[in-house]
């Protein structure tokens, strides 16, 4: 694929990337804007090439999901040392905008409250309107196993999102 | 018409994230010119990613290098031999058995200060 294809793509997909670097911080808006920042460097200059053997917006969100499990890993190891010097570890930072939408607030608590599985295959088919089998290829997982993951999360979420009821109305 | 089915509330509650996401999403051109930038700077250093251990693995050989060229021209104390180890070992028994002849030799020359007092005088054995 050309380098201006691969851009125009890029920008295409733009916000709905944003959205799951997001997701994949947990919510953490700056993380996932450094995230994504990090995914479009490897993107531009090589280090991250599409092969076409799946989708792109499969391809892009898997290298995505990958560089947030980096930088991670990094954090952690980062905080671990300084945990050392420090008496009292900081709360960690959760950055995000003001939300003034009670139930946008209370379905982003909900889903710090999955586990990292349900929250990405959640997002991934009701944000992004994925299907399960193209959720379980960015994922890196079965289909069988997206949809385990697909219906615990659901069961979860709604046993955690106040009012109910008042979102079946 | 199209029945409701039963996630249509969670559609509905992430439709809605969606677009106000959306609304605050920085820019893509921003973040294209940054990753741009961070891509000319890398090329700028002349390594490629690959390559980024190519000074701490060069620096290491020649810690390596200079590590034995000190030790194959400054050797240090050769091993003792079994045969050195039992020279020395004769060596200090010789000493100990000189000092312990010199402190016998000092103890028999050693006379006590009033031995003359036991010896008979020669007042006395006049008669």
């Amino acid at each position: 694929m050309e380098h201006a294809e691969i851009l125009s793509q890029l920008e295409a997909l733009h916000r709905d990337a944003f959205g799951w670097a997001v997701s994949c911080c947990a919510g953490d808006w700056h993380r996932g804007e450094d995230v994504l920042q990090v995914a479009y460097v490897k993107a531009v200059h090589g280090s991250a090439r599409f092969d076409g053997r799946s989708a792109f917006k499969t391809w892009w969100f898997g290298v995505i999901r990958f560089t947030a499990l980096e930088e991670a890993r990094r954090a952690r190891r980062w905080f671990a040392f300084l945990d050392r010097w420090r008496a009292e570890p900081e709360a960690p930072d959760e950055a995000s905008p003001i939300v003034e939408d009670s139930e946008l607030a209370a379905l982003a608590i909900a889903l710090r409250a999955l586990s990292e599985r349900q929250r990405e295959v959640l997002h991934l088919t009701f944000y992004q309107r994925l299907s399960l089998s193209e959720a379980a290829d960015v994922m890196q997982v079965t289909v069988g196993s997206a949809r385990q993951h697909y219906e615990r999360g659901k069961k979860r979420l709604r046993e955690i999102l106040p009012n109910r009821s008042a979102l079946h109305e | 018409m199209n029945e409701p089915t039963p996630d249509d509330d969670l559609q509905v509650l992430f439709a809605r994230q969606r677009a106000a996401d959306h609304e605050s999403t920085s820019p893509f051109h921003a973040m294209r010119t940054w990753a741009l930038e961070a891509g000319a700077t890398a090329s700028q250093s002349g390594l490629a990613p690959g390559w980024r251990w190519l000074w701490p693995t060069g620096a290491a050989f020649a810690l390596g290098i200079v590590t034995v060229w000190f030790a194959t021209h400054h050797p240090a104390t050769p091993p003792a031999s079994s045969r050195d180890t039992l020279a020395r070992q004769l060596a200090a028994i010789d000493a100990a058995l000189q000092r312990s002849a010199a402190a016998q030799r000092e103890l028999i020359a050693w006379q006590s200060p009033t031995d003359f007092l036991l010896h008979p005088s020669h007042h006395e054995n006049r008669p």
